[in-house]
């Protein structure tokens, strides 16, 4: 349950920071050492999810390992498309989240169906 | 007994300190400036060579010399003309008579390959006293000015990138929705 809150918290995130990105330019013209605000507040929501992926490696491997891949490449993709003005990176950007919130959907069923499977053989055997 | 006198020897002190304050301020704040505020708006990849006046008044009756200078990320676009000079003695900070004046032009010069941003900064003018003459402390007076180039707009996405937006409030709000089912159907 753990990485599924995970997920959904940082889709909102995610949501809001794409939002503020389209009626707020404002905010992210300020630049600390030399870099615009896009990449901390990327960077700041990626860690959120660095960080749940983190503490639940046990629940499920694949969404933990997952997630830490998707954080510097949503990040840079993030930064990307503010300062290059290119949206096909902001679409890799919206991207993760959706992946994120497939895989973690349909996670149990899977999970269900190669338990099911598993027991079936033993079984047999 | 000790704490009301404690408490009466503060508020004598703080009486004193405010009075002195009050004193002090009307004694430095020799010089008027207006207007307070400057704005200005301009388009991007406009050019622009403006004049700005601003007033200076001398309502102390010594007389004192002024030192102009601009500071913050304005201080690129702006240039003070005069930047020192001196105003005559004036009437006293609560006489009717007109107070002498000077005006101060200042030169705002914007080049053509700005990007869109906003400048701010300060027009600072510094009260000192003129040679040979005596001032108890020196005073400075500011101007604010604000110049934006052009207009940060809103971003106009594509509609692929808006329709992906609405896709991962349907997806977020639907794992929401088949979790907690699952979660009822479970109990």
């Amino acid at each position: 349950m753990k990485i599924k809150v995970g997920i959904w918290i940082y889709a909102i995130l995610c949501l809001a920071l794409v939002l503020t990105y389209r009626y707020y330019t404002d905010m992210f013209v300020p630049k600390i050492s030399g870099y615009n605000l896009s990449l901390w507040y990327a960077l700041g929501i990626n860690i959120v999810l660095l960080g749940f992926s983190v503490i639940s490696f046990r629940e499920s491997k694949l969404l933990s390992l997952l997630g830490i891949i998707l954080v510097p490449l949503s990040t840079y993709f993030f930064y990307r498309s503010w300062t290059d003005f290119n949206y096909d990176f902001l679409a890799g950007f919206l991207a993760m989240p959706m992946i994120l919130l497939i895989l973690g959907t349909i996670r149990k069923p899977i999970e269900k169906q190669s338990l099911v499977k598993t027991l079936s053989k033993l079984e047999q055997s | 007994m000790r704490k009301p006198l404690k408490k009466d020897k503060l508020r004598k002190i703080i009486v004193c300190m405010l009075l002195m304050e009050i004193f002090l301020v009307s004694s430095v704040k020799a010089i008027g400036v207006g207007p307070t505020r400057i704005e200005m708006k301009i388009e991007k990849g406009e050019e622009v060579l403006e004049t700005r006046n601003i007033q200076l008044l001398n309502s102390d009756t010594n007389p004192i010399h002024i030192t102009g200078s601009v500071t913050g990320p304005i201080a690129q676009f702006i240039t003070l003309e005069p930047n020192e000079f001196n105003l005559p003695a004036g009437p006293g900070a609560h006489s009717q008579e007109p107070r002498p004046y000077q005006y101060v032009k200042a030169v705002i010069r914007v080049p053509r390959e700005l990007p869109e941003n906003q400048y701010t900064g300060e027009i600072l003018f510094t009260q000192s006293p003129v040679e040979g003459g005596v001032l108890g402390a020196s005073a400075q007076i500011g101007v604010r000015v604000t110049l934006t180039i052009g207009e940060i707009a809103e971003a106009v996405f594509p509609v692929y990138i808006n329709a992906m937006i609405v896709l991962l409030i349907i997806l977020l709000v639907g794992s929401i929705f088949i979790t907690y089912r699952r979660k009822r159907k479970k109990k």
